[in-house]
Formats: structure tokens, sequence, C-alpha cells
């Protein structure tokens, strides 16, 4: 369960930071590197997920032997 | 693994970061006032060669007075080359002190290419050809020069801000 919590924690964070670093980029006036950065930060986000997801479809399956 | 550890790494991520972010930042302040310089050195070149069609050595030593900073290392260089290096041509020693002048610099790829290009010029054809290159390679060069002016600071300031928070999405992902 704690290692959930973290991961829920690291995701918050990750997502403050690329809307931060977003709004920078932006200001700046090159928005096509603030939507790559956002980009390639979701990817981040969305393998960290997918490895989760991926631990818990195998706990299932151990738990029900298939 | 002791907290303080931890924090040193962090701190440790953090300033590496931000200190990559602050040398862009220096670059991009740098740009305009040394594209300014290498105008003024290349006017003062112009001037010798047009008006008292001094020997290019001579002239390039007498240019790399009039300015300061990479571009006088550059006029300094090129002039230094042309003289030691027997029978190189004028094109070769501007292109080696080139070379040597881009570590210095803040120019990137686009403004040393056309100082390249100028170098082909020198030396190489009559007076009028040369200022010819030389009025061209300034204007040029002063296009770059108002276009960096424009967004200079802003973009400054974003890689300032972009490598503290590049160390902290680090520190995050590895943590």
């Amino acid at each position: 369960m704690g290692v959930n919590a973290d991961i829920i924690f690291q995701i918050a964070g990750l997502g403050i930071l690329i809307v931060v670093v977003h709004s920078v980029i932006k200001a700046a006036g090159r928005e096509e590197l603030a939507w790559m950065v956002t980009l390639a930060g979701v990817t981040v986000v969305l393998w960290r997920v997918v490895t989760v997801v991926n631990d818990l479809f195998q706990a299932v399956r151990s738990v029900f032997h298939v | 693994m002791p907290a303080a550890l931890i924090v040193a790494g962090i701190a440790c991520i953090c300033t590496a970061t931000g200190g990559w972010g602050w040398l862009i930042a220096r670059q991009l302040r740098r740009r305009p006032a040394e594209l300014a310089a290498v105008q003024a050195a290349l006017q003062a070149l112009r001037t010798e060669i047009e008006y008292a069609s001094t020997p290019l050595p001579d002239a390039l030593r007498r240019a790399a007075t009039a300015a300061r900073g990479p571009a006088a290392a550059l006029c300094r260089l090129a002039a230094r080359h042309l003289e030691a290096g027997a029978g190189a041509s004028a094109a070769d020693a501007w292109s080696v002190a080139l070379d040597q002048t881009d570590a210095l610099s803040s120019w990137d790829t686009s403004d040393l290419a056309v100082l390249g290009q100028l170098g082909t010029a020198l030396g190489a054809s009559g007076t009028a050809d040369q200022v010819r290159h030389i009025a061209l390679c300034v204007g040029r060069l002063r296009a770059a020069e108002a276009e960096a002016r424009g967004g200079a600071e802003r973009q400054a300031r974003m890689w300032l801000y972009l490598g503290v928070l590049a160390g902290a999405a680090l520190v995050l992902v590895t943590l």
C-alpha cells in the first residue's frame, strides 16, 4: 500500500511540474517546445501507470492461478 | 539510505541542471553584444581595405583593436595565422581562427556560417569585391543581432527556470 501512495504523490508532483514548465516555455514564446515537454511528461507518467497496472494484473493472475 | 544523503543528492542534481540552464542563458544574453562587436571589427576591416589599402594581416590586427571579446580574438588569430603559415591562404587562416574562437564565443551555427563565408572572399579578390562581401556579411549579422535582441532576455529567463525545473523533474522521476 505504501508503494502505491508513493506513486500517487510522485505522479501528482510530476503533473504540477509539467504545468509549471509548460507555462514557463509558453511565456517565452515557444509553444511547440512547451507541448513537446508536456507530451514527454505525459509519456513518463503513463509509463509509470502502465508498470503499476501490469503489477496488478500479475498479482491477479497469481491469485487465481490463471 | 540516510535522509541527509538524499538531500545532498537532490541539491547536487538541482545545482547541476540549474548551472546548465544558467550557462545557456548566459550565452543567449551575450550573443547580441558579441554580434555587435564582430560588426564593429568588420567595419574597421572594411575601412582599412577600402580607404587605406592596408595589407590583410595589418588590416586584421587594426580591426582587432576596434572590437573586444571573441571578435577581437578572431581578427588577431587570423592575422597571426596569416603571417605564420607560409603559403596558407587568407581563407585557411580565417577558417582556423574561426574554429579556435568558436569555443570562446556565443555565436551560433548560423553566425559561424556567415563569418565562414566571408573568409572565402578575404584576400582572394579585388578591393571592391572584398568590400562588397564585408558589407553583405555585416548586413546579415545586423539582422541576426536585431533578431537576437528581440527575444534574448525572455529566452534566457526561460532556460534559467528550465534548468532548475529539469533537476526537480529528474529528482521526482528517480526518487
